[in-house]
């Protein structure tokens, strides 16, 4: 760990204040000029939160200024399952994220910080999230990755996951949390977050040790999420998803809002349709996403695939949107155990996706 | 005066011999039951006294002692009044002295000197004829269960004074006639086929892979995608039951009593379906005399979980040892008692709380914790077990253009029992029956895979991410169906279909 800067020390010291609304540290901060100023002039925060009539706010940074060990303690402990601290006033903090209107004042990092000089796209989604989605999300976040741009996410289950998983290959993910780095929620993903920290991954939170994530800090980490991409990809989501707050975020900041396309009647794509109807881009690959945000993309290399004469008739009624293997084993005239083979083969060849409901749907 | 006539007493399902000697002395008027004896044979003094007394004998007014021989050997059920009435009969000199020793008597009495049903007669029987004994008579209720016996004259008595008759010279007995199990074996009619289930091919080819293999398998839908229907024609497609599994089944139905009067045997494959109320003791076995349970009964057929995870935990993992083993071993106080129990295991279950995960006209309204705490009910080792795991989607009837019926059961049946056959060739060395009762030994033997299908494997692995307890399970449902195509070895596609019966962890 490195030794942090006297302005580091200061941003640390005051984002520890739990009880200090977000809008009273950025005054204050802008009061001071320098970070580091809150150390030296007691009399500037007394006189500021007078102004706003919370004294006894005051008091509590005054208190804590005047035992000597407290700052250097506080310190230690915000920085417990953290590799590194990034404050508003570090280089290597993304000029993406200081540009929003409520920049995070630390960010503690787990991981590659690297990753953050990189061109970044979110991906996110809700948790119940179709499986044809979900490995489209999967697609998209690896076709990306592969050419240098961060995979910026959560790590929910559904399309969050997905996106890690595709990214993760190529070492280029970033998961943001809602509660301090060093404890997944969910647990169930505890072992995801260990294999991308360990694929040079990184994440990333707001929270110090010890805040475990609370209903509310989702959607104010969505803010991180939008702040930090140049353009966020919805993947799915009902009307009340809360990837409605990162679509918001992200236009708010001028960035872009890619939406997957949904059919009629999808209740779990509701949102992404609304989005469209409000503006957003509607995309199908990863490409399209770059030639928006005006990236290039290295060349992936697209195999050939090679059909049998089964495979090639059922992939052309799948893609026609005959999504259930009754009707399949009907329009086709092949027998039963002909098309569950050659179903398994196109799976396997990753030309189509079984949903929970066992049907199929084609995802290139 | 003493008199020695030979029962047959129950324990677990083997019939014990129980010699019943009656002694009348002179002295206080007194009747005494020796030898370890149950409340029912205890209270058999009460129908003995009234049923001697109306069959037109004289119930002796001396100091009577029965005892059940060998002494240490816990008796029970009434099927052992008919040996005590004869025996008090001929004791007070009313009988013709001859001797039975190698005659069993069975029965229980009516008040009025009827014989009644006795629960277990077939067992029992298997074991006269094992002993040795040349001749059995039985209650007339029970003239059925005797109907398959070899080797051991059977004859059915109706009433008291019929078999004093029989036994003085004075009358004669009917003798049970010998049925062929072939002839009853082929007229079987189920009332559910699978010719009326419209659609669900993917379904009804999963369900037909099972029963050839004797596959465990799960059915997973949201609710009203007939589920349960699908289940229910499971017993249609089975295949036909030897007269050896038969005769084991009856076995068991018989020593649990609930054998129905109109057939001897039990000749179709039991489909059992125990509420999910129903207490462990109820599935498993036990009580207090250690009797059979449900999946004991179910042995050599169906056992149906509905709604699977609405059952108690504990009553799924104490399924695990059984799935295994294929017995159950049931100790209690009173006897310790091996039942067979070799069942296929066929659940369903929704996929969620709500029913609608992964659904896309009904949003689910389940949070992924429900989920995972719905998904845990069926824990992981016993899931391990369900080698065929489907999704049962609703058919969506209109579009359905083949409205017509489908395949009738018969057809299916035919084409399982052929699989069936094939399997009970590979493994007549082995000391099992069926694809699904491999073990690694086995499958190294039986199931080699060819570089192409290695492959495959490797491929599923990677991109399904198949945990590597999948692969076994996967080998032996490939096995069945390239059975099933008469084919040698597991080819690709057959490694293909099996796979795709793996769909995601449920």
């Amino acid at each position: 760990m490195r030794e942090l800067t006297r302005d580091e020390k200061a941003l640390v010291f005051l984002d520890s204040f739990e009880c200090i609304e977000y809008k009273h540290k950025k005054a204050l901060l802008d009061l001071a000029g320098s970070p580091c100023e809150i150390f030296k002039s007691t009399q500037l925060i007394s006189s500021y939160f007078e102004k706003v009539g919370k004294q006894q706010l005051a008091s509590s940074i005054l208190l804590a200024l005047k035992r000597s060990d407290y700052v250097k303690e506080v310190i230690s402990n915000c920085l417990i399952g953290a590799d590194d601290v990034i404050t508003l006033s570090s280089d290597s903090y993304p000029e993406e994220l200081a540009n929003i209107p409520t920049p995070p004042l630390v960010l503690y990092a787990r991981g590659n910080v690297e990753l953050l000089k990189r061109k970044k796209v979110a991906i996110v989604g809700s948790r119940k999230t179709l499986p044809l989605y979900a490995k489209k999300a999967e697609e998209i976040a690896s076709r990306l990755a592969m050419s240098g741009i961060a995979v910026v996410t959560g790590i929910a289950e559904g399309a969050d996951t997905y996106a890690i998983k595709g990214a993760m290959s190529h070492s280029s993910v970033i998961s943001v949390f809602a509660g301090e780095v060093g404890r997944v929620y969910p647990s169930t993903a505890s072992e995801l977050a260990n294999s991308l920290i360990k694929s040079g991954g990184l994440i990333l939170s707001e929270y110090p040790c010890g805040r475990t994530p609370r209903v509310y800090s989702y959607p104010v980490r969505n803010r991180i999420i939008a702040g930090l991409s140049l353009g966020t990809l919805i993947v799915s989501g009902s009307k009340t998803s809360g990837t409605r707050y990162t679509a918001g975020y992200s236009a708010d900041y001028g960035r872009e809002v890619f939406c997957l396309p949904y059919g009629i009647g999808v209740a779990s794509g509701e949102i992404c349709k609304l989005l469209i109807k409000n503006g957003a881009t509607m995309v199908e690959t990863a490409e399209e996403i770059a030639d928006q945000l005006n990236i290039d993309l290295t060349d992936g290399k697209e195999e050939e695939i090679s059909l049998t004469d089964n495979e090639k008739t059922l992939y052309k009624l799948i893609k026609e949107g005959i999504t259930s293997t009754d009707i399949l084993a009907e329009r086709s005239g092949l027998m039963i155990f002909e098309i569950i083979s050659a179903l398994g083969l196109l799976e396997l060849k990753g030309l189509i996706v079984k949903d929970v409901s066992g049907e199929y749907g084609a995802i290139k | 005066m003493l008199a020695k006539f030979t029962g047959f007493t129950l324990i677990g399902l083997d019939g014990e011999i129980v010699e019943v000697e009656v002694d009348t002395n002179n002295g206080l008027p007194a009747f005494e039951i020796v030898g370890l004896p149950d409340a029912a044979i205890k209270e058999s003094k009460e129908r003995v006294r009234s049923a001697i007394k109306n069959s037109g004998k004289r119930f002796p007014n001396h100091k009577i002692t029965v005892n059940l021989a060998p002494a240490d050997l816990k008796k029970e059920g009434a099927g052992l009044d008919v040996p005590i009435a004869l025996g008090i009969i001929k004791a007070s000199g009313q009988l013709a002295d001859k001797q039975f020793d190698d005659t069993v008597f069975i029965g229980e009495l009516s008040l009025d000197g009827g014989l009644r049903g006795v629960a277990g007669i077939l067992p029992m029987l298997i074991s006269a004829r094992e002993k040795g004994f040349k001749r059995a008579i039985i209650p007339a209720v029970n003239a059925k269960e005797g109907e398959y016996i070899d080797g051991v004259e059977i004859k059915a008595a109706s009433t008291l004074k019929e078999l004093c008759a029989y036994i003085d010279g004075t009358g004669e007995l009917p003798v049970v006639n010998k049925l062929d199990y072939d002839v009853i074996s082929e007229n079987i009619q189920y009332s559910d086929d699978i010719t009326f289930v419209k659609g669900q091919y993917v379904a009804k080819r999963a369900m037909e892979i099972a029963v050839s293999g004797n596959h465990n398998i799960i059915l997973v839908g949201p609710p009203g995608s007939g589920k349960t229907m699908l289940a229910k024609c499971i017993p249609s497609i089975m295949p036909d039951m030897s007269f050896e599994e038969a005769l084991e089944t009856t076995k068991i139905h018989s020593a649990a009593g609930v054998l129905s009067g109109e057939e001897g045997i039990v000749y179709k494959r039991p489909y059992a379906t125990p509420h999910h109320t129903a207490s462990r003791i109820a599935i498993v076995g036990g009580g207090v005399s250690a009797k059979p349970g449900i999946i004991s009964l179910a042995h050599n057929g169906v056992l149906f979980l509905d709604e699977m995870a609405e059952y108690p935990r504990s009553i799924l993992e104490s399924l695990r040892q059984p799935l295994e083993d294929r017995v159950i071993t049931v100790s209690r106080a009173k006897a310790s008692v091996k039942y067979p129990a070799s069942f296929m295991l066929v659940g369903s279950m929704n996929p969620c709380p709500c029913g609608f995960l992964g659904s896309k006209q009904n949003y689910c309204k389940c949070t992924p914790s429900q989920i995972i705490k719905y998904k845990a009910k069926v824990s992981g080792p016993l899931m391990d077990r369900m080698d065929i795991r489907i999704t049962v989607d609703n058919v969506k009837y209109d579009e359905l253009v083949d409205k017509t019926s489908g395949e009738p059961s018969e057809e299916v049946r035919k084409r399982v029992n052929r699989t069936r056959l094939i399997q009970r060739e590979r493994f007549k060395n082995e000391d099992i029956n069926s694809n699904a009762e491999m073990g690694e030994r086995h499958l190294e033997a039986f199931c080699k895979l060819s570089k192409e299908c290695e492959e495959i494997m490797r491929k599923a692995f990677d991109s399904l991410r198949l945990s590597a307890r999948a692969r076994s399970r996967i080998i032996k449902v490939a096995r069945t169906i390239a059975d099933m195509e008469l084919s040698q070895d597991i080819e690709p596609k057959h490694l293909l279909e099996a796979i795709s019966y793996r769909s995601e962890e449920v």
